[in-house]
Order: structure tokens, then C-alpha cells, then sequence
């Protein structure tokens, strides 16, 4: 995670924001219909 | 002339430092996983036998099995980076957990969440800072537990230290003692809630104020209900946001008390301290309040919220060292303790007194 952090410059907050983002982009494109919990 | 070849260590090449944390975040999962099934099998054996067992959440097994494994056969190096990951989980989580606020909601709820959190923050920083003089703590360290207990823990103090230029020393202490009252109030809290017969929302915003480190916070609430989790994050999310002030409070003193000029640009400054993944959740929010999402897939983001947070909880319990908050020694962890108590107390009349006015 660190690594993947410092090769784009993201802070910690920055990659949690883009990986929220691009699973509410999936889920909303219905690649992902269901999440089973 | 010939030059000795010194044989170099291998670095590692970026896709295989990308896999890096792969084992250990397979850990969290499995650690996450253990807890729900021993949640279910329990609810399950009570169902058959007849029996009115307790409902202990897979928060409370995944905690306690992490606590038991690093304290007991220790987490060996191959996990240390994959458990490492449990904060960007977190973070993850509390963005995703914006789907189930509504704009209207959030403005309702988080302003009496922000009244609360700021006689929070004059209350805990005005008490702990007296508190640490009375046991003569130095200005510094009691300036770190005044921060991490009033705001929002680990992430506080460590932004403090930079500002006041503090030593690791009294870091790592104020860490410690933050972390083992965080460790304390995750049994204890669900209990006093109980007890008084809180309501799911009154207990969220309780643990919100008064538990110190998000995770812990998160937890804390995810003990005790789902709905109660939901407010926790909201008061704790409320409290992480007013870190900038408060650490520019501290930095503007202790500038004053060296006679220096605070150079950084306050705006600068603040917005540097901003935690940016509140703003990922307001926006993750927003969407949800103009129903980009539907209801179905509202339920996913929540689970997929829900799923973030099993691996961050599984994370709180195997970085918790039993041993190393031991070493700490006991004076800035009676601070800690006394300080915490007084707060928990406060907040806990703070959040009664306004959920008989506000009727939650």
C-alpha cells in the first residue's frame, strides 16, 4: 500500500478516497449487483 | 584500479512490493471471517437450544483474537505490511458508510454532533492540560494527551508533535496510553450503554465524543448496534475535522511560549491538517442524497463499507502490544486513564442532557 501510495503521490486519505470512489463507480455501472454480507 | 564488489541487497521490483501486503491483508480477512463465524455459530446454538445467549458482535471476536494472537505466538514479518493497511481500510470504510447519509440527515445530525464535539474539545483540552500539571508531567507530553484525547487520537498527536516539537519519547507515550484506554473502553462502553438502556443513536454519538482513535471509535459503536456504528462514525468524523484548529491552537502557543513567529500560512496550514477522506464521505453522501445510487445499490456500498471495517477491526486487535503499552510506564497512563474518565463521564451527560432535548 505504501509503495502504490508513494509511486502515484497519494496520501493514505487520497488512495481511501479513490478506492471508495471507484467501487461506488462500479456498483453503480452494476459490475458488481449484490454484496453479500 | 579493481574495486571489491560489496554484493548489494536485492530490491524488490515495484509489482512485487505491490504484493507485499497481500499476506497479511489475507490475515485480517481471516482473523475478520473467524469472528463473524463464531458470532453466528453462538446466535446459532442459542437458536437450537433454546438458550437467550448474549449477542456478542464479530467486532468484539475479531479484536479480541488479533490482541491474542500478537501477544501470544507474535505476527511474523510477512504480515507486518498487509496489517499495516488496517487504516486505509478504515478510511475506505467510513467513505463508503457516506451511501447510508443523506445530505438533510447529515446537516440535522452533524450539527448537534459539532455542538457536542466542540464543548468536547474545550472540556477534554482545558481538563487533561490541568491533569498533566498536577502529575507533573512535562508541557509537551501533556499537551500530546490534551490533543489525542480531545480529538481523535494517533493521527492527532502525531500531527501535535510536529508542531510543537516534541519528542518521540513523549509521542510513543501519549500513543500508548491513547491506544490502551481506547483498548479499555471497546469492553467497557457496550456495558455502560446497556446498563442505562442507551438508545443506538445516543450510544453512536457517545463513543463518537469520548473514544479516542477512530478504529476504536468505529469499533466501539459496532459493539453495540449497526445504527450505533453510523452515529459513532459521524461524531468521530465530526471530531477528526476540527484537528487543523486545534493543532494550529497548540502550534500558535507554543510559538508564543518560544517567542517565535509562526511562519506556515494559517490557511495552508489547516488545510494540511484537513483529514481529506471527511470530504470522500460528504461527496459519497451528496450522491446518495441526489439518488445517483439506488436502494439496492445503496445496501452494496454499505456492505462493501461493512467488509472495510471487518478487516480494519481484525487490524485494531493485532497491532494492539500488551507488552509494549506495559513498558510505557504508569504516570502518563493515570493521566490517561483519569482524564478519559472524566470525559466519558462528561460526554456521556453531554450526549443524555441533548438527546432528551433533541429526542433520540
Amino acid at each position: 500500500m505504501t509503495q502504490l501510495r508513494k509511486r502515484f503521490s497519494l496520501s493514505l486519505d487520497a488512495l481511501a478516497v479513490w478506492t471508495a470512489l471507484a467501487l461506488a463507480v462500479i456498483v453503480r455501472l452494476g459490475v458488481i449487483k449484490k454484496v453479500p454480507w | 584500479m579493481a574495486t571489491a564488489a560489496i554484493p548489494q541487497p536485492r530490491l524488490a521490483s515495484f509489482p512485487e512490493r505491490l504484493f507485499e501486503p497481500l499476506p497479511g491483508i489475507a490475515l485480517l480477512a481471516a482473523i475478520g471471517l473467524l469472528g463473524k463465524f463464531i458470532e453466528q455459530r453462538i446466535a446459532l446454538y442459542g437458536k437450537t437450544h433454546h438458550l437467550h445467549l448474549p449477542n456478542i458482535e464479530y467486532v468484539l471476536w475479531a479484536i479480541l483474537i488479533g490482541v491474542v494472537v500478537a501477544n501470544t505466538v507474535g505476527v511474523p514479518k510477512v504480515f507486518r505490511a498487509g496489517i499495516a493497511t488496517y487504516d486505509f481500510w478504515l478510511k475506505t470504510g467510513i467513505v463508503l458508510l457516506g451511501a447510508r447519509f443523506l445530505v438533510g440527515d447529515l446537516a440535522l445530525m452533524g450539527s448537534v454532533s459539532l455542538v457536542l464535539v466542540v464543548i468536547e474539545l474545550a472540556l477534554a483540552i482545558t481538563f487533561m492540560t490541568w491533569l498533566g500539571r498536577l502529575f507533573g508531567l512535562n508541557r509537551n507530553l501533556s499537551a500530546l494527551l490534551a490533543v489525542g484525547s480531545s480529538v481523535c487520537g494517533v493521527s492527532a498527536i502525531i500531527a501535535t508533535q510536529g508542531a510543537i516539537d516534541a519528542d518521540d519519547e513523549d509521542a510513543s507515550f501519549a500513543i500508548a496510553a491513547i491506544l490502551a484506554l481506547g483498548a479499555i473502553a471497546l469492553f467497557t462502553f457496550p456495558l455502560i450503554g446497556h446498563a442505562l438502556g442507551m438508545s443506538d443513536h445516543a450510544f453512536g454519538l457517545w463513543s463518537g465524543l469520548a473514544v479516542d482513535n477512530t478504529a476504536e471509535a468505529v469499533a466501539t459503536g459496532a459493539i453495540y448496534s449497526d445504527i450505533a456504528q453510523k452515529f459513532a462514525v459521524l461524531a468521530k468524523t465530526t471530531r477528526n475535522a476540527m484537528i487543523g484548529f486545534v493543532v494550529l491552537g497548540f502550534a500558535l502557543r507554543w510559538a508564543a511560549s518560544k517567542a517565535r513567529e509562526f511562519k506556515p500560512n494559517k490557511a495552508q496550514f489547516l488545510w494540511t491538517k484537513f483529514p481529506k477522506f471527511v470530504l470522500g464521505f460528504l461527496l459519497i453522501s451528496a450522491l446518495a442524497s441526489f439518488h445517483v445510487f439506488d436502494k439496492a445499490q445503496t445496501a452494496a456500498l454499505g456492505n462493501l463499507s461493512r467488509w472495510a471495517f471487518l478487516l480494519t477491526f481484525a487490524g485494531v486487535g493485532l497491532r494492539t502490544d500488551i507488552r509494549a503499552m506495559a513498558k510505557q510506564g504508569l504516570r502518563p497512563f493515570v493521566v490517561g486513564a483519569l482524564g478519559e474518565i472524566v470525559i466519558a463521564t462528561l460526554t456521556l451527560g453531554l450526549v443524555l442532557g441533548a438527546s432528551r432535548v433533541a429526542h433520540f
